[in-house]
C-alpha cells in the first residue's frame, strides 16, 4: 500500500537534516541545503509516482537533493570540484543505513553539544557553516592563521561526534 | 599526526574548495576506501546544517529578522514543527488545482553583503532603520545611502549583486521579481541570467531598464539617466517618448527629459589620465556661488546632518564633484597620479578629501579617502591649493584594492566634520604625474 501524504511528511522530517547535510555536501552552502530539503519535500507531495515503503521514499529524495544541488550549482554559477558519483552514493548508502529514529535524537544532541562550545569555537562555526565564509576568510575575521582554523574544525568537528555519541548513549533506556 | 587526524584536515580543505588536483584524487581514494573519513565527511555536513538552523533560530528568537517584511506570499515554510505539514498541504492543494501562486510569489529577499559609511532603510509602515548590518534583510522598503562616503552593497540568493553609493536611495519591492525603483543617485549592479518571463528592472525618473543577466552602472536624477553596460546587454525605455534602445557590452547611453536629444548607445571614449573639474557643471553637493569681487566661482559646502553613524550624531560640510557625468572619456588613475584641490577657507582646519572608484571594466571598486590640515594666516581670501599623491588616500572598505592605481574615477568630495568653516571648492584636478 503506498505511502499516504502524512507518512511521507512524516518520514521526510524525521531524515530532514541527513537529507539537508547529504545537499550541503554538494552545495555548500546551508541556506541553499535547507532550500532544497524543502523542494524536495514539495516534489515528494506533487510526485505523480507513488512511494511503496520509507526506504524508496528515501533512495528517491537523496537523489533529488544531489540533482537540486547541481542545478543550484550551475544557476548560482559556483564552481567547486565534486565528488564522484560513486562515492556520493556511498555516503547516501551510508546514511540511509542509520536507524531511521537516529535523526531527531542526533539532532538534540548535537544542538546541546553546541550549546556547551567555548564562544570562540561558536564564532568559528558561525562564521564558517552560517555565513558560508571561506576558511582564508574566516581566518583573517579571526586574526588566525588558514592552517589554524582547519586544525581548530578538525577538533571541533570530532569534538562534537564525541559530545553527540555519549548524550545519545545516556539517553538510551538501560537494558535489563 | 595521526592518519585520522590528516584525513579530516584534508576534507575540511576539500569542503573548502582549496586543494589541487592532486589533493582532490587523494580525497576522493580516501573516501573511497576508508569508512571512517566517510563517517567524519557526512558528521560535518550534519553539523554544519544544524550550526546554520541554530542562528537561525537564534536570530529570530532576538528579532533580528524585523527588516523583513512577512507577507502571505513572503512566509517561507520553515519545517521547526508540526505546522509545517498545513504549510506544505495548503501548497500541495494549491499546485493540484494548477495554481501555481505559491511558487511564482515566493519573494527573493535581498541581504546587506557590504557596507560603510551612514545608510538608511525604510521598512514597512514607514519605520526607519539606521543600524543596519551586514545580513540585514532588505525587502519592501527603501534603502538610502546618505553621504558621499556612503555604500551599500545587498545581494540576492541568485547571486546577484546591487551597490549603491553616494547620495542615492533605492527602493527594493517585497516580491519575486526583481524590480528596483533608483530614485536618484548611483547604482552599480552584477546580475546573474534572470527567467526570460522576470528580467530585473531598474526604473529611474526619466527611463525603465530592463537586464536579463549583465554588469552595468547606472546614474540617474530628476532630468537624465546614464547607463553604462560592462557586459551583456540592458533594454532602455526613456519615459519622455517610450523610445527604446538596446545597449550592449561596452556602451552607454544617456536617457533625458530632453525628447529632442538623440536615444543612442555609444562606445565611452578611451580613458584618459588627465581631468579637470568644470563647475559648475558636475557639482553633486553644495551650492554653486557665482562671485563678483575677481574671486573664482566656487562650490559652497552645505550641511549634510547624519542621526546616526558609529561614531553618533555627525555634521558634515560637503562639497562634492562628478568626474563622469554625460559622454566623459572614464579618467584613469595611474600610479603616480596626483591630485590637485583648489578652494578656501579662511579660518583653517582639517578637511577630508576622497573619491569613488571604479573597475576600468564596470563596478564599484570603492571610496578612497584622506585628511589634510589646512593652516589658518595663508592668503587674505583664505585661498589654498593641496596637492596630494594617489598613494596617500587609503581604502574605506577591506574589499577594496589596497590603492587605486588602475581604477577609474567616478566621483570626488571635500568636506570638513562637525564645523562649518566656510569651506569652498573651487576646482579638482587629477594630474598623471
Amino acid at each position: 500500500m503506498p505511502l499516504s501524504e502524512k507518512d511521507i511528511l512524516q518520514t521526510l522530517m524525521t531524515w530532514r537534516h541527513r537529507v539537508s547535510a547529504a545537499a550541503w555536501v554538494v552545495v555548500r552552502d546551508a541556506h541553499a541545503a535547507e532550500d532544497i530539503f524543502q523542494n524536495v519535500a514539495l516534489k515528494a507531495m506533487t510526485r505523480e509516482v507513488s512511494f511503496e515503503a520509507e526506504g524508496a521514499l528515501m533512495s528517491w529524495a537523496f537523489i533529488t537533493a544531489r540533482r537540486e544541488g547541481l542545478d543550484w550549482l550551475r544557476k548560482h554559477r559556483r564552481e567547486t570540484l565534486q565528488l564522484d558519483s560513486a562515492i556520493m552514493d556511498l555516503l547516501d548508502r551510508e546514511w540511509l543505513a542509520e536507524p531511521s529514529h537516529a535523526g531527531g535524537g542526533k539532532m538534540e544532541a548535537l544542538h546541546e553539544c553546541l550549546d556547551d562550545v567555548p564562544e570562540s569555537s561558536k564564532e568559528l562555526l558561525r562564521l564558517r557553516y552560517f555565513e558560508g565564509r571561506g576558511c582564508e576568510d574566516v581566518a583573517e575575521k579571526l586574526g588566525l592563521g588558514l592552517e589554524a582554523i582547519y586544525k581548530r574544525l578538525s577538533r571541533l568537528h570530532e569534538a562534537l561526534r564525541v559530545c553527540i555519541e555519549g548524550r545519545m548513549a545516556a539517553q538510551k533506556p538501560t537494558e535489563a | 599526526m595521526s592518519d585520522a587526524n590528516s584525513n579530516h584536515e584534508l576534507l575540511l580543505r576539500h569542503l573548502d574548495g582549496r586543494l589541487t588536483a592532486d589533493e582532490e584524487a587523494r580525497v576522493a581514494e580516501v573516501l573511497r576506501t576508508d569508512a571512517e573519513a566517510r563517517a567524519f565527511l557526512r558528521e560535518v555536513a550534519e553539523q554544519a546544517v544544524a550550526v546554520a538552523e541554530l542562528e537561525r533560530t537564534e536570530k529570530a528568537r532576538r528579532g533580528e529578522t524585523e527588516l523583513r517584511v512577512v507577507s502571505p506570499g513572503e512566509s517561507r515554510i520553515r519545517f521547526n514543527d508540526w505546522r509545517w505539514i498545513t504549510a506544505i498541504a495548503a501548497a500541495v492543494m494549491l499546485l493540484a488545482g494548477g495554481s501555481f501562486w505559491w511558487m511564482r510569489s515566493t519573494p527573493e529577499p535581498a541581504q546587506i553583503a557590504e557596507m560603510s559609511g551612514p545608510l538608511q532603510w525604510t521598512g514597512a509602515g514607514g519605520h526607519v532603520v539606521r543600524d543596519l548590518k551586514v545580513g540585514s534583510v532588505v525587502s519592501g522598503g527603501t534603502l538610502e545611502s546618505l553621504s558621499v562616503e556612503s555604500s551599500v552593497a545587498f545581494k540576492f540568493r541568485d547571486g546577484t549583486q546591487v551597490t549603491i553609493f553616494g547620495p542615492s536611495a533605492v527602493t527594493i519591492p517585497a516580491q519575486k521579481q526583481k524590480v528596483l525603483d533608483l530614485r536618484s543617485g548611483n547604482l552599480s549592479a552584477n546580475v546573474a541570467r534572470q527567467p526570460a518571463a522576470s528580467p530585473l528592472i531598474v526604473h529611474t525618473p526619466t527611463a525603465d531598464l530592463t537586464v536579463m543577466g549583465t554588469q552595468f552602472n547606472v546614474k540617474a536624477d530628476a532630468a537624465y539617466t546614464s547607463l553604462s553596460v560592462n557586459e551583456g546587454r540592458v533594454s532602455v525605455r526613456r519615459l519622455v517618448d517610450g523610445r527604446i534602445a538596446e545597449v550592449p557590452a561596452h556602451h552607454r547611453v544617456v536617457a533625458s527629459i530632453d525628447q529632442r536629444a538623440e536615444l543612442l548607445a555609444t562606445q565611452p571614449s578611451p580613458p584618459v589620465n588627465h581631468w579637470h573639474s568644470n563647475l559648475p557643471a558636475g557639482a553633486a553637493y553644495g551650492k554653486w556661488q557665482m562671485k563678483d569681487d575677481g574671486l573664482a566661482g566656487c562650490l559652497r559646502a552645505e550641511p549634510l546632518f547624519l542621526k546616526e553613524t558609529k561614531f553618533g550624531p555627525l555634521l558634515l560640510f560637503v562639497t562634492a564633484i562628478s568626474a563622469s557625468s554625460g559622454n566623459a572619456p572614464p579618467v584613469l588613475l595611474g600610479p603616480d597620479a596626483r591630485f590637485r584641490i583648489r578652494g578656501r577657507m579662511p579660518s583653517g582646519g582639517e578637511v577630508s578629501f576622497g573619491m569613488t572608484t571604479h573597475f576600468p571594466n564596470g563596478g564599484c571598486a570603492g571610496k578612497y579617502n584622506t585628511s589634510r590640515r589646512i593652516e589658518p594666516g595663508g592668503p587674505p581670501d583664505g585661498s589654498f591649493d593641496l596637492e596630494l599623491r594617489l598613494a596617500e588616500l587609503s581604502p574605506e572598505e577591506p574589499r577594496s584594492p589596497r590603492t587605486a592605481e588602475g581604477l577609474t574615477i567616478e566621483d570626488c568630495w571635500l568636506l570638513t566634520v562637525h564645523a562649518d568653516k566656510g569651506l569652498e571648492l573651487v576646482s579638482v584636478e587629477v594630474l598623471p604625474n
